[in-house]
């Protein structure tokens, strides 16, 4: 199937933070307005949800005509999208299905969550809802506990040191300095990484990306229908999503995602693009090995080789494969389900030239990819500059 | 001391098990039946839990590991050892099950 008639004619985000006083509501409007302006429509044929954790951190379900009578849309048909950490991907995924089908012409697509405010331990535990209760997490293990267990057999078997996994969240701090509406505004050296206090051995909290509250929208629409709006399009080249065990003990390697490379695979196969296509990549760092992880199941470097490409400076922003533009998920901030739609929005901004300090040099090809769980779901997208 | 045998479930067609009850294998869609596994395996990956759930915070840190057993599935559990004395490879024995974790503590 071909993906060449959908796209991206706005985008909002709301700055995220940690120390938000908006709710769950006001942080979607904000976002969903922004974006509405931004296309220049004036009307809305179905509206998409992406989040995680309302239910059990805010006790609210039912985002979607709540966010749709908050934006005075009330009537519309709305979905809320829940897929862990890849809610926002995965929310794109169907809002991109909505616009192919032809029925809806129009199409709101956004993801918001709010985790700030709450103990760390609830948060923890609401996280730990994207792996198997029953099996798993009874034993105790977080979630930045099973990335920790993949870091430790990452640099076990490919001898991957500390201080080179360190690269990608010393990169995404670095990035995040020209991004206004990153949570963190705060360069860091490798040694801070390593000093920073451990959080699930080997991990520690510099590897982790933080707690924070956002929302990120963008409007589809069909190609033709785009004319409409602007002259710059940003058009969907492919929009995948695979799936995997629920929990990785059950995984024979779990030194890489499966469903990252069958998303991947099938974005490229769609697009009849490779990765020597790509010029500007957001993955989904939300602990640093992740990162390598991505570089390496997404097809540009070789498994247990993905740090080689942060130390030849191929992931800066002025190098061959510009990669967490904006920050990612570690500076930019990691509000759960709204990730995937951030990075959405941010390569919209990129190939549109409206990237401002974060701009890198004339991208027409850019790549995302957003994970739920422990790589139980992924969703890669491919958008193209035309 | 000898490791207790772990409960679970082992599919008679495609030879898929688990510690965990279910009735149908995932894999084959044939009827599993009940079975017990040495309770004996190594370490395949662990980590600490500095920052524990709701529930835990008075065990923290302890260690949690994915254990390949010796002749059995490979499974996560608690592992009853202090932090610093754990690593990759080190053989374990199950002990108990507890609110449904599987403890395991170092063969001596």
């Amino acid at each position: 199937m071909s993906m060449s008639g959908v796209a991206v004619i706005g985008v909002g985000m709301t700055p995220i933070s940690s120390t938000s006083d908006k709710s769950l509501t006001e942080l979607f409007v904000q976002a969903a307005k922004e974006a509405i302006d931004n296309a220049g429509v004036d009307r809305v044929d179905a509206m998409y949800v992406g989040n995680m954790m309302s239910g059990f951190l805010q006790h609210q379900e039912h985002l979607g005509p709540l966010m749709a009578s908050a934006l005075g849309k009330e009537g519309v048909p709305t979905y809320k999208v829940e897929a862990a950490c890849a809610s926002g991907g995965v929310a794109m995924n169907v809002g991109v299905k909505a616009v192919l089908s032809g029925l809806d012409k129009i199409v709101v697509v956004g993801a918001v969550e709010k985790m700030s405010g709450y103990s760390t331990p609830e948060v923890t535990t609401g996280l730990m809802m994207a792996e198997d209760r029953l099996r798993v997490a009874t034993s105790g293990v977080t979630f930045v506990g099973l990335n920790a267990m993949i870091a430790r057999e990452y640099m076990h078997r490919f001898k991957v040191s500390h201080e080179i996994m360190a690269e990608l969240p010393v990169l995404c701090h670095e990035n995040a300095l020209d991004n206004p509406k990153a949570q963190f505004h705060k360069r860091i050296t490798v040694s801070d990484v390593l000093k920073s206090p451990l959080v699930a051995d080997p991990l520690r909290l510099y590897d982790c990306s933080g707690i924070g509250d956002g929302a990120a929208v963008v409007i589809l629409t069909s190609t033709e229908e785009a004319r409409k709006f602007t002259d710059t399009h940003v058009e969907v080249a492919a929009s995948s999503v695979a799936s995997d065990t629920l929990s990785l003990y059950q995984r024979k390697d779990i030194t890489m995602f499966r469903a990252s490379r069958k998303a991947a695979n099938e974005a490229y196969e769609r697009s009849k693009l490779t990765p020597a296509d790509i010029d500007v990549l957001e993955v989904h760092d939300a602990f640093s090995v992740l990162g390598l992880m991505a570089l390496e199941d997404l097809g540009f470097a070789q498994k247990g080789k993905g740090a080689q490409l942060l130390v030849n400076g191929e992931c800066n922003r002025d190098g061959r494969l510009p990669t967490n533009t904006f920050g990612g998920l570690k500076a930019r901030g990691h509000p759960v389900g709204a990730s995937g739609m951030y990075q959405i929005a941010e390569l919209t901004l990129q190939l549109s030239q409206h990237a401002e300090k974060c701009q890198v040099p004339d991208p027409s090809i850019g790549l995302a990819q957003s994970i739920g769980g422990i790589g139980s779901t992924v969703a890669v997208h491919i958008l193209r500059r035309t | 001391m000898n490791p207790v045998n772990l409960s679970g479930v082992v599919c008679p067609k495609c030879h898929w098990s688990d510690f965990f009850k279910v009735q149908t294998c995932p894999l084959c869609l044939t009827a599993v039946i009940n079975t017990s596994f040495p309770g004996r395996g190594r370490i395949v990956t662990y980590t600490v839990i500095r920052y524990p759930p709701s529930g835990f915070e008075r065990e923290a840190p302890y260690v949690v590991g994915i254990i390949d057993l010796d002749d059995g599935p490979t499974v996560i559990g608690r592992v009853r050892v202090e932090p610093e004395k754990v690593d990759i490879g080190l053989t374990v024995h199950f002990s108990r099950e507890t609110a449904g974790a599987l403890e395991f503590e170092p063969a001596e």
